[in-house]
């Protein structure tokens, strides 16, 4: 087992470089460079060509001019001391620009996970236990809904209803009140009303789609024998169902949570940016947009990492929870 | 769950044969002995065969004569029997007609504006006016603006009236690109516009209709591409194994490292800006299809080591047969079902990528427009408050992947007729 | 044990079932007591939904609009904060603060309360929106309506007899906000850095005649004088022009020199120098500023600037300016957020970014979020313009620009009013590109009928008229599809550069162009282009027609509209002839030789009033011969949304559109105050501001 996971962290790193390489490419494809849109910002203002000299000589410091395998070796280099590079935007540390976002970007994905198993599963073994009756067929068709409609469609549109119904602004992750503010039980708790709607938002398809993964799992495991002589001994059917049969249906689902990961990330992504949270999924269609290299790489970089990592998590999870898996 | 190409979506009550790129380490059977996850997918033999013409069903009554059918009639009997996927199967077979002849059933050409109907809300077709019934009519509209908010609105103006027509004479197009007409299938003389405008004054529901062929063209494009790259790679990879066989797996492993929405945002925001908007489209499908082929490759491929070693492949090579002829006419085949069905459960994820990537503005651009482009426009906290009914293009979006669902669904349950 | 089976209904079809799979036969023998546990599985999610219902429901933190402090009423002279510091010994007394002869503002309303915090909102972190409003320290300032000049930290200027020295005469006791004297010795370092070249900032282009550096002299602590080349008539202009130029020539000596090589071997090269130069970046950096940057939060999406304790400028009752304690700003880039915060009523006064497009949702909610919005001026003559490249490409499609009836068709070709109701919800003005109908030159005598007749010349939208001059050039021959077709055969066809497909302003004003020219039978074909290509096509006149906004107050600092001085625009080949003294581009001819001539008149021109008369005259050679650039709409208005409580805003509509004449800067934000509960905004006694005559 230990093989295995020493195994699979070496190989993660030739990986991760490859992806390096591959999304630098790919950010640097469209003609010019950050500093053409600065320029021509700059000259937007002032429309004079001392900017331009400015501008020269920043692309002279930023090492702009250089052929592109250098720039990636110059940044690559530094990934050994722990130096992203720089933003050419925020004119910031690279690594700092992430970190000040990782937490609520974590917190949001973590949030939807736990929303996303803690109600699918429950619904998805009443939805089993009561196949075809009207609860499940509601759930069914709740699940079909929510797992092909879009959550950032109606992300603005939950919002613009908060709001006119309740008059709460829910935008940003906390009111103006508590953003200055300490930490406190208050403070705690604004973030969580405020954490909702990103959370369902992004949430949605998973559940819907856990949901129904669940009930299929349970339905199978259902009609194996051992739970025909589980009842046959006289077990209540509640433990029949939770302690018996849901303990084996759930094990796909834990191998899920790796596959879950790249949906919520994405769905993270694209929520955060139409909501305008300050998470790193804005920051990276900023930088995709500036061309903003060093910034948007490693973001890439650093969501393949996350990915790799919550892969090797479910692995490891699912082998302890399934005995019957080895891994050589 | 169906922002990548591939889903999961188990019908209740079969085995899920998942379709995922980790499928292998979700134990099927429960027969599974040792499972190493990232080898060999699909050795452990998951699934019963299902070469054609082994008829072996445990079935009581045998009367159903269904020994006696072909593969796709047991297929389709077996597809018939949900009803959500024959509705999900008519409601395609709909939206997919209409937008194959959008020119026809909009009622306005999707570029056609007008300056003076902008933010028109939908107008209801009257039959009943106060000197009675009439034939389906319109009022025309009469603009007005508040003085304070500086909004438009409209006041339906009951003494002017204007009949709807079917076969209406409107603005001229080509029928699929060739037979000039200018034939729709229902129009107005005044304004005709059942879900509203836009900000410029293009009529909502032609602009949905239009948007459609995009929307729903991409998908099949993308998957299409997915499954020749896919099948073939992994049919490949899977029958000559070795060296290839190792790249192939670790080139998969490096796509699925790739968190899927970053990627499509750095791609398409990669794509030139001076593209057309059809180079510009199948730069899109393109890059949809990217992620796509590495799970279906990897499925195909896992059937294929099962086959491959099967006494048919070798009675066939101890004939004569060369490998391209092995593959062609005995692998593929055995993953046909299985790529169909991938197939159909993939095309919403990409429906819903295209629908993504045009909601950020990295998608499909102006003029061309899809339903993507029509949600962008509708983001604003202003169309929510005071038009509501542009959001409207986030039903047929509903609509269709709901339908692929269902379709899918059924697909993959009715893809195995000889499994009990 | 008796267990109850539930009665089951049996499905019709028992049959049907068998196919699908095993897990059919418990169905029947479920019990009942699991029916009524059932609902237990909804529990998490019902959990779940009731606690955020709870949270939504939950009470709203307190509303952010601050009131003043205690004690910052009348009766103070700064504010209560400072005065405890003084008290305490920690800050020097008022007196000692402020310099001599502190800058003296009238503010809009009444003198104002001290305290609160003012939170706004950008969508740049180079904060150049937010240096537009406290940001602004030059030394000489443009007046409000930008009709001349005012005194900013010096408080008087003279040139010499021929115009190459220019004395400054600063005021004496101005401090930096950490207490060191702003001497002249400040601009002496300033020179002495841009002479050598090797920090970021460059020269001033405006420092330098015919290719030559200026020199500053200090004969003493608070007199700098600028030496240069040649008469330089315009430089008071441009000192006052932009935050970016005070920005630059205010440096702090005393807190730079740490990081300057020259003075510390620690640092090897000026790339930390350049570093803590950064205003919007070094809280540590000592500034003139109204307020200062005090610290850059939650990951740079929250600016908190805190007030300037020595502060040069004071109202008319001698009370230290500003008023107001703390600026927030709020790093907003997403577009809809800012809209829902405005809303919401989160921000106190917000100057830009408010669009005309939500102007419906804004006076919707004033009630809920307790705000005014106010109709400033966008100021722009054109927004957008279209631009003819006089130097084309392609040799026929050149002959036909530089031919004014091909011009004069194209500019009747273009249906303002719908450009103007569409863009602009019919609150702008259709008319031809100029520059800002506000802009100074038209102030003297005669300069408003120069201004109508150029904006109104062949701005309507007349195809008979058009299509008749394109037949009179000879462009009778038409093409299969109805395409005019030029005198080489070839169909007669313009690309439209349109910037990237975000700006929907030049997309919707392309598409109504593009419909009005085809109309002519000119084949259009839009074309969008990355913002960095768009502006390089602009540059080196690869374009055949290219959009800009156009929006200039005075043409001394930025003659590049009207004359072709710069390689930019409809002129760029012309402006690089003139720019590398000949070297490169195309010597002008015609028309754009006159536009030269005048433009050297003015140059040498020492009398103010005759410079507008040179520049008036260029304006008529435009209306006469012009139509270099075509205008859809202008003069729309910018919204200006300020709660009820913040008060001293102007009412009347000041100038908002143009960095160049920094409002609100000009308009004194150091004034703004939030007023108490019950207070009643005094009538206001007609505040001398020169408007211009024209609405």
């Amino acid at each position: 087992m230990l093989n295995y996971i020493i195994r699979r962290i070496l190989i993660a790193i030739p990986t991760l470089i490859a992806i390096s390489m591959i999304a630098f490419v790919i950010i640097q494809l469209p003609p010019g460079d950050y500093l053409d849109q600065k320029i021509a910002q700059l000259e937007q203002q002032f429309g004079d060509s001392s900017s331009i000299a400015q501008a020269d000589a920043l692309r002279h410091r930023y090492g702009l001019d250089m052929p592109m395998p250098k720039r990636y070796l110059k940044w690559a280099g530094g990934f050994i001391h722990g130096d992203f590079g720089e933003s050419f935007r925020y004119e910031k540390e690279v690594k700092d620009l992430i970190w000040e976002r990782l937490g609520f970007t974590l917190l949001l994905s973590i949030g939807a996970l736990l929303f996303m198993y803690l109600t699918a599963i429950p619904l998805g073994i009443y939805s089993a236990t009561h196949k075809y009756q009207a609860g499940d067929n509601a759930l069914t068709l709740l699940a079909f809904i929510g797992m092909s409609l879009p959550g950032f469609l109606i992300a603005l549109m939950m919002i613009v209803a908060v709001y006119q119904i309740f008059g709460i602004p829910l935008f940003s992750l906390f009111s103006p009140y508590y953003q200055n503010a300490d930490w406190s039980w208050g403070k705690i708790g604004d973030l969580l009303q405020h954490l909702w709607v990103p959370i369902i938002v992004v949430a949605l398809n998973g559940t819907a789609g856990l949901m129904r993964v669940m009930r299929g799992n349970l339905l199978d495991v259902l009609g194996e024998p051992f739970i025909r002589t589980a009842r046959a001994k006289g077990l209540k059917e509640s433990v029949v169902v939770v302690k018996h049969a849901a303990r084996i249906a759930i094990n796909p689902l834990i191998s899920m949570l790796g596959m879950s990961l790249p949906e919520l990330l994405s769905g993270t992504t694209i929520v955060s940016i139409v909501l305008g949270l300050p998470t790193v999924g804005p920051l990276l269609l900023q930088a995709l947009q500036d061309q903003d290299m060093y910034l948007a790489g490693t973001i890439i970089l650093f969501m393949s990492l996350l990915l790799i990592i919550g892969n090797l998590a479910a692995d490891i999870l699912l082998a302890w929870a399934d005995p019957r898996i080895r891994y050589e | 769950m169906s922002d990548t190409p591939v889903d999961l979506t188990p019908s209740g009550g079969e085995t899920p044969e998942t379709s995922a790129p980790n499928a292998e380490r979700i134990p099927g059977e429960y027969t599974v002995v040792a499972v190493a996850p990232d080898k060999h997918a699909g050795e452990a033999a998951e699934e019963p065969l299902t070469t054609p013409g082994m008829a072996d069903f445990e079935d009581e009554e045998d009367h159903s004569g269904l020994g006696t059918l072909s593969y796709r009639q047991l297929v389709w009997r077996k597809f018939r029997r949900s009803k959500l996927a024959l509705i999900g199967l008519v409601t395609l077979a709909l939206f997919y007609f209409v937008a194959l002849f959008a020119e026809f059933f909009a009622p306005y050409d999707y570029r056609h504006d007008n300056i003076r109907l902008r933010y028109v809300p939908p107008q209801q077709i009257r039959i009943s006016a106060a000197d009675g019934w009439h034939l389906p009519f319109l009022y025309e509209l009469k603009q007005g603006r508040d003085p304070e908010s500086l909004e438009l609105f409209y006041t339906s103006d009951p003494a002017k009236r204007a009949p709807v027509r079917l076969f209406h004479h409107g603005d001229s197009y080509r029928l699929l690109g060739l037979i000039p007409s200018n034939i729709h299938l229902f129009g107005s003389e005044g304004p005709l516009f059942l879900l509203g405008t836009d900000r410029m004054g293009r009529d909502l529901l032609s602009r949905i209709i239009y948007g459609g062929r995009v929307s729903l063209t991409v998908g099949l494009v993308g998957v299409f591409i997915s499954i020749v790259l896919g099948s073939f790679l992994g049919t490949l990879s899977g029958y000559i194994g070795g060296a290839i066989d190792t790249i192939m797996q670790r080139i998969i492993e490096l796509l699925s490292a790739f968190p899927s929405i970053p990627l499509w945002m750095a791609l398409a925001a990669a794509l030139p800006e001076t593209w057309t908007g059809l180079q510009v489209y199948f730069g899109i499908t393109l890059i949809l299809s990217l992620l796509g082929w590495g799970g279906l490759a990897r499925q195909v491929r896992g059937k294929v080591l099962a086959m491959r070693d099967q006494d048919y492949v070798l009675a066939a090579r101890a004939a004569g047969a060369n490998t391209r002829y092995i593959l062609v006419r005995h692998m593929m085949p055995t993953a046909y079902s299985h790529i169909i069905v991938i197939a159909t459960l993939s095309i919403p994820g990409m429906i819903l990528g295209e629908t993504a990537l045009s909601f950020l503005g990295l998608g499909i651009r102006p003029p061309m427009t899809s339903w993507g482009v029509l949600l962008e426009e509708a983001q604003r906290v202003t169309v929510v408050l005071h038009y509501p009914w542009l959001l409207f293009a986030a039903v047929p979006v509903l609509l269709v992947v709901v339908a692929y669902n269902f379709v899918g669904d059924a697909l993959r349950d009715a893809a195995d007729p000889y499994a009990s | 044990m008796q267990r109850k089976y539930q009665k089951i209904k049996l499905p019709a079809n028992l049959k049907e079932y068998r196919g699908e799979g095993r897990a059919r036969e418990h169905f029947l023998l479920i019990p009942s007591s699991f029916c009524i546990s059932s609902f237990l599985y909804f529990c998490p999610a019902l959990a779940f939904l009731s606690i955020l219902m709870f949270l939504t429901g939950c009470g709203k933190p307190p509303s952010p609009t601050s009131l003043p402090d205690a004690g910052g009423g009348m009766e103070a002279k700064e504010a209560p904060a400072l005065l405890s510091l003084v008290r305490a010994g920690r800050l020097p007394a008022l007196e000692q603060r402020l310099p001599a002869d502190p800058l003296v503002v009238t503010p809009y309303e009444a003198p104002g309360y001290y305290g609160g915090t003012w939170h706004m909102m950008c969508d740049n972190p180079d904060l150049g929106m937010i240096k537009m409003i406290c940001g602004y320290a030059p030394l000489i300032r443009w007046k409000a309506d930008c009709s001349g000049l005012e005194p900013g930290t010096a408080s008087k200027w003279e040139f010499n007899a021929d115009g190459t020295r220019l004395t400054l005469h600063l005021r004496r006791g101005i401090k930096w906000s950490d207490g060191v004297e702003f001497t002249s010795a400040d601009m002496a370092y300033w020179g002495k850095l841009i002479h050598e070249g090797k920090q970021l900032l460059q020269k001033p282009f405006w420092s330098l005649v015919g290719g030559k550096e200026m020199r500053i002299e200090t004969p003493d602590k608070y007199t700098v004088v600028m030496v240069f080349a040649g008469p330089n008539w315009y430089v008071p202009l441009q000192l006052a022009t932009g935050f970016w130029n005070s920005d630059d020539y205010n440096m702090p000596k005393h807190y730079l020199e740490q990081f300057d090589p020259n003075v510390n071997p620690k640092y090897k090269d000026y790339s930390t120098f350049d570093k803590k130069n950064k205003s919007h970046f070094n809280p540590d950096r000592p500034t003139l500023w109204p307020w200062k940057l005090a610290r850059i939060a939650d990951g740079g999406f929250r600016m908190e600037f805190d007030r300037n304790p020595y502060y040069y400028m004071t109202d008319n009752r001698g009370r230290q300016l500003p008023y107001i304690d703390h600026l927030i700003v709020s790093y907003t880039p997403d577009a809809q957020v800012r809209v829902l915060k405005i809303l919401s009523g989160e921000i106190d006064a917000q100057f830009r970014l408010a669009e005309l497009r939500d102007l419906g949702m804004y006076m919707d909610g004033r009630k809920r979020g307790d705000y005014r919005v106010l109709k400033w001026k966008e100021a722009s003559g054109g927004f957008v313009s279209f631009l003819l490249n006089w130097s084309a490409p392609d040799p026929a499609l050149r002959g036909l620009i530089r031919d004014l009836r091909f011009r004069k068709a194209l500019s009747l070709g273009i249906d303002r009013d719908k450009c103007n109701e569409v863009v602009w919800r019919g609150l702008g003005t259709p008319q031809q590109a100029t520059i800002s109908r506000e802009a100074w030159h038209f102030l003297i005598p005669g300069g408003h009928k120069v201004f109508e007749d150029w904006a109104n010349s062949y701005a309507a939208f007349d195809l008979p008229r058009a299509n008749q001059y394109l037949d009179e050039i000879g462009l009778t021959k038409r093409d299969s599809e109805g395409f005019r077709l030029r005198s080489d055969g070839k169909r007669l066809s313009l690309m439209i550069d349109v910037p990237p497909q975000t700006d929907v302003i030049a997309a919707d004003n392309s598409l109504i162009a593009a419909d009005g020219w085809r109309k002519l039978g000119i084949d259009v074909v839009i074309k969008s282009w990355p913002g960095a290509q768009h502006n390089l096509r602009q540059k080196t006149a690869q374009y055949e027609v290219s959009l800009h906004g156009e929006a200039e107050m005075d043409l001394f600092t930025y003659p590049d509209w009207v004359f072709p001085t710069s390689d930019l625009y409809w002129h760029s080949k012309v402006g690089k002839w003139y720019k590398t003294a000949g070297k490169e581009g195309e010597p002008p001819t015609g028309v754009m030789l006159e536009l030269l001539d005048i433009y050297a008149k003015i140059q040498k021109e020492k009398d103010i009033n005759k410079a507008h008369q040179l520049a008036l005259d260029a304006i008529r050679l435009h209306t006469e011969k012009g139509l270099f650039a075509l205008g859809t709409a202008g003069n729309q208005p910018s919204l200006v949304i300020a709660k009820n409580s913040f008060r001293n805003v102007p009412e009347d509509p000041r100038i908002l559109g143009p960095w160049a004449i920094v409002g609100p800067a000009t308009s004194y934000p150091e004034s703004f105050f939030f007023a108490p509960k019950g207070y009643v905004p005094p009538k206001r006694p007609a505040t001398k501001v020169a408007t211009s005559r024209r609405q």
